[in-house]
């Protein structure tokens, strides 16, 4: 498992049940609390990356290939991160009418769902491109 | 990945070159030793740069190491 691919689980491993613990405290009415989560979670998932990425700058561990498929996944995110958005901006017409009102915490919302999905398409996508190509022949 | 239509005799040559392990290969082109699986299991078509070092290191012209699966020839 290269470092793309240990990126992407421990991603999984941090979004996943940080998804799931907002979709808890937004049930329960504690919105701002899960606004704060979410924003938390973002910050660490992204700092994570960062410095990962910068700590292993003097060592082969990313190559063209793992170049060709994060250039994918990111293509593959990108749509998906657009769609969002759509299906943001649609909701909030659906659910309100074309004259209606919607509270700014929708679009804090938008943003830092945006940035959560993002990252858990990214995630999935290298893990899947990668697929189990590192195991056949391997020596 | 979907399998390339590059066939590649990587895997051979790297025990005709006493047994070169996928890593010391990896090492000499400049790739990670899973990309260098990948090349071998034909599940990646390797850049023209990266080919011609992988056929560079064995002493071999480029069409010796890889070889494009299809039949068609060039249409005239």
């Amino acid at each position: 498992m290269n470092r793309a691919q240990k990126t992407a689980r421990a991603n999984l491993i941090l979004i996943l049940p940080g998804m799931a613990a907002i979709i808890v405290l937004w049930a329960l009415e504690l919105g701002p609390i899960a606004f704060w989560l979410l924003g938390m979670l973002m910050a660490i998932v992204n700092s994570r990356n960062y410095y990962e990425k910068k700590s292993q700058k003097n060592i082969t561990t990313f190559d063209e290939r793992d170049e060709f498929i994060t250039r994918k996944a990111s293509v593959i995110s990108y749509k998906v991160l657009w769609a969002f958005f759509g299906w943001a901006c649609l909701m909030a017409w659906i659910l309100t009418g074309p004259e209606g009102k919607i509270s700014v915490y929708w679009l804090f919302a938008a943003f830092f769902g945006g940035s959560v999905v993002f990252n858990l398409v990214f995630s999935i996508a290298i893990l899947i491109l990668y697929g189990r190509g590192d195991k056949d022949g391997q020596e | 990945m979907a399998r390339s239509e590059l066939k590649n005799e990587v895997r051979r040559l790297r025990f005709e070159n006493g047994e070169m392990t996928q890593q010391q290969l990896a090492d000499r082109v400049g790739v990670t030793r899973q990309t260098i699986i990948a090349i071998e299991a034909g599940k990646y078509s390797p850049s023209l740069p990266l080919a011609f070092k992988i056929a560079r290191v064995f002493g071999r012209p480029i069409e010796q190491v890889f070889q494009y699966g299809s039949d068609d020839g060039p249409k005239s």
